[in-house]
């Protein structure tokens, strides 16, 4: 259990026009130009930043990083020089490849000194990341924790598309949401985030009926079968699901993004796949009904 | 100071790297000082570039993708069936991978000729993996560049400290591709000959491999247990540690922390020893800052070449069974200590006695992650 004490969300629909420019949000975001840097690393660094100045940040904050696919463009970007150019990927390409540069870039922006690790999946990634900051929020490795989930468009679309295995049609987006935590010791009003385990769906169900609430939503997460979910969560009435289309790869950050950020009154509901994992981001400043219930 | 209520057991090991296809007759090649490197062409450059390169011997070429399965499948397989995991444990065992690349080979292959194009990313492979080990398929993903499964044997420890999982498989996995030698032949970092600490050192050998360490709440053959772990972040610069040794000082500071161990109590050092001259200048500094008269010190990657994301679980794999076999080991391909240093490794294979060890381990992107590995007992097995 932790309590979720700021967030940041961006989120664009990405179309053949191009990318959307970041160059208001670099300033306003960014303690320098860094000249180096992709634009993963962009977004990560302006989400991040954003959601640390809605808090309280410490500079011994713990940083998680998840990610669908990583630095998708200078992937391609390397893979462009290397085999259609036949020359050696420039040095900072390369290096931008690497998922640790994009916590390199958070914490320089951020002064952080903290742990740093970075989880990528198609599926689940930022499940992950949220399980092992809350997991190491409980067992005090960080006193507190930064959460993202970015991942990025490419242009031309066709070789986004491409990559990502889309059908030729369909729509893009990149994204870059985050969330700091706090134990949930903290002394302060703020929704409680709860990562929750089940064996299977029928696990998955009882936990959902013992918490669910009128005006709570349901959702699933990436790498989850949604036909075949309902139908093993049958018979949850009055549940509200949310199955509102997503074009960033980043599906789970995407849907908590949008929650937080549209300051519902009731509760999130996230379920992974194999109903094995619950994310329940609770309502805003009920904490105090929240922390009562036992985990 | 803080120590763990249980202790996590390294229960099962297993490995392939230059050294051999089997912990055991990696370690006794290791115990002999042997090195072994062949050579890598990429011709698809022009011109082509070439390089030594410390590859696995299982007589498959190179760019067979079918490597990407098997080598880590095998590795996988090993150190489960040494760890004598029953049925029931078996289907509750967390995977995590680390791994230097996203995509690495399979976005080779996507870039060599239309109809080819498989999507990014390590998924399938984890997919398969769990399919393959009959694990649920839950399975983590870090990609923090060297420190990657270095980091995944951090989190393992605490989600088992936390009894979140009784049994945590970590896989380190780095299957040679093209893009990865080509990268860092880019940044002028690839060398003849890989010699940690030493005067005459120019920059690192690539090296490919799997390590596979099983965590688990529960004793096996091996006497070991991973004590403590630390990653802490560093952002002097993207490619390198600070060289004034204050951030790698920091990070096995923390690591000793975890641990509930001093540092009079560390026996020995495994260094991440890369041998570019700015890694071994700020270990070497942070090292002595801690330290002051450092226990020994040795460097593996002379043995195994820098296996990038796999290294945390290679090496303390590799490092693991040479103390359990009482020694060790010497820094192969060092000669010359390098004043400006003022760390000289081990030049011999020297005694292992039981205690606390320092697993060191830096990367690209400021993360730093130190491991204490507590050797209580022989090779039981």
């Amino acid at each position: 259990m932790a309590l979720l004490s700021g967030s940041s969300h961006y989120e664009r629909l990405v179309d053949e026009r191009g990318l959307p420019s970041l160059e208001a949000l670099q300033l306003e975001f960014c303690r320098e130009r860094y000249r180096r840097i992709d634009r993963f690393i962009l977004l990560a660094v302006i989400g991040a930043t954003q959601c640390a100045r809605a808090g309280e940040l410490r500079r011994d904050c713990g940083l998680y990083v998840s990610s669908a696919v990583g630095p998708l463009g200078s992937n391609v970007l390397v893979q462009e020089q290397m085999v259609r150019q036949h020359l050696l990927p420039k040095p900072f390409h390369f290096v931008n490849t690497l998922g640790s540069a994009v916590g390199y870039y958070v914490a320089r922006n951020l002064e952080l000194t903290g742990h740093s690790a970075f989880v990528s999946r198609r599926g689940g990634a930022f499940l992950s990341a949220l399980a092992l900051a809350c997991a190491d929020l409980e067992s005090g490795a960080v006193p507190q924790a930064l959460v993202g989930a970015v991942d990025e468009c490419v242009v031309p679309l066709e070789e986004h598309r491409a990559q990502m295995g889309l059908a030729s049609d369909a729509p893009c987006g990149e994204s870059s949401t985050w969330v700091l935590l706090e134990p949930h010791t903290a002394a302060r009003a703020a929704r409680r985030l709860d990562i929750l385990r089940a064996d299977d769906w029928s696990g998955a169900r009882e936990l959902l009926s013992r918490t669910l609430a009128a005006d709570d939503t349901v959702a699933f997460g990436a790498r989850v079968d949604v036909a075949q979910a309902r139908e093993r969560l049958g018979g949850l009435s009055g549940a509200r699901f949310d199955h509102s289309a997503i074009e960033s790869a980043s599906r789970d950050g995407v849907r908590v993004g949008r929650f937080v950020s549209s300051a519902p009154r009731g509760a999130l509901h996230l379920i992974g796949p194999g109903g094995r994992t619950l994310l329940r981001i609770g309502a805003e400043l009920d904490g105090a009904r929240d922390r009562a219930r036992p985990s | 100071m803080r120590r763990e209520a249980s202790k996590i057991h390294v229960r099962g090991l297993a490995l392939e790297c230059a050294l051999g296809r089997e912990l055991p007759s990696a370690v006794d090649a290791l115990e002999r000082g042997e090195v072994r490197t062949t050579r890598l062409t990429i011709d698809a450059l022009e011109p082509a570039v070439e390089m030594p390169f410390y590859r696995v011997g299982d007589g498959a070429e190179l760019g067979d993708p079918r490597r990407y399965l098997e080598m880590p499948l095998r590795v996988a397989r090993e150190a489960l069936r040494s760890a004598g995991l029953s049925r029931a444990e078996l289907e509750r065992t967390a995977l995590f991978i680390g791994t230097s690349s996203f995509a690495a080979g399979e976005r080779d292959l996507a870039s060599f000729g239309p109809g080819s194009r498989r999507q990014l990313g390590f998924d399938p492979l984890a997919s398969e993996l769990c399919a393959e080990l009959g694990l649920v398929d839950d399975a983590m993903l870090f990609n923090t560049a060297c420190t990657a499964s270095a980091v995944a044997l951090v989190q393992a420890l605490r989600m088992l400290r936390l009894g979140q999982a009784r049994n945590v498989l970590v896989l380190g996995i780095e299957i040679c591709n093209r893009t990865t030698p080509a990268g860092f032949a880019g940044l002028q970092l690839v060398s003849e000959a890989l010699r940690p600490f030493d005067r005459r050192r120019s920059g690192i050998v690539l090296g490919e491999g799997v390590g596979g360490v099983l965590l688990s709440l529960e004793p096996g053959p091996f006497a070991l247990e991973l004590r403590g772990g630390a990653t802490v972040l560093d952002h002097f610069s993207v490619t390198t540690a600070n060289p004034d040794g204050s951030s790698i000082e920091l990070v096995q500071r923390a690591a000793l922390a975890d641990a509930g161990v001093e540092p009079r109590e560390i026996r020995a050092i495994k260094a991440h020893g890369t041998s570019s001259p700015m890694n071994d200048v700020g270990e070497a500094a942070g090292i002595l800052r801690l330290f002051g008269a450092p226990p020994p010190v040795c460097g593996l990657k002379s043995y195994v070449g820098h296996t990038l994301g796999a290294c945390g679980a290679l090496e303390l794999a590799l490092f693991g069974a040479a103390l359990l076999r009482g020694f060790v080991p010497k820094t192969a391909l060092f000669g010359e200590p390098d004043p400006e240093l003022g760390l000289r490794p081990t030049e011999c294979n020297v005694p292992a006695p039981e205690g606390d060890y320092l697993l060191n381990y830096f990367g690209f992107g400021g993360n730093n992650t130190s491991l204490v590995l507590t050797r209580s007992g022989p090779w039981r097995s």
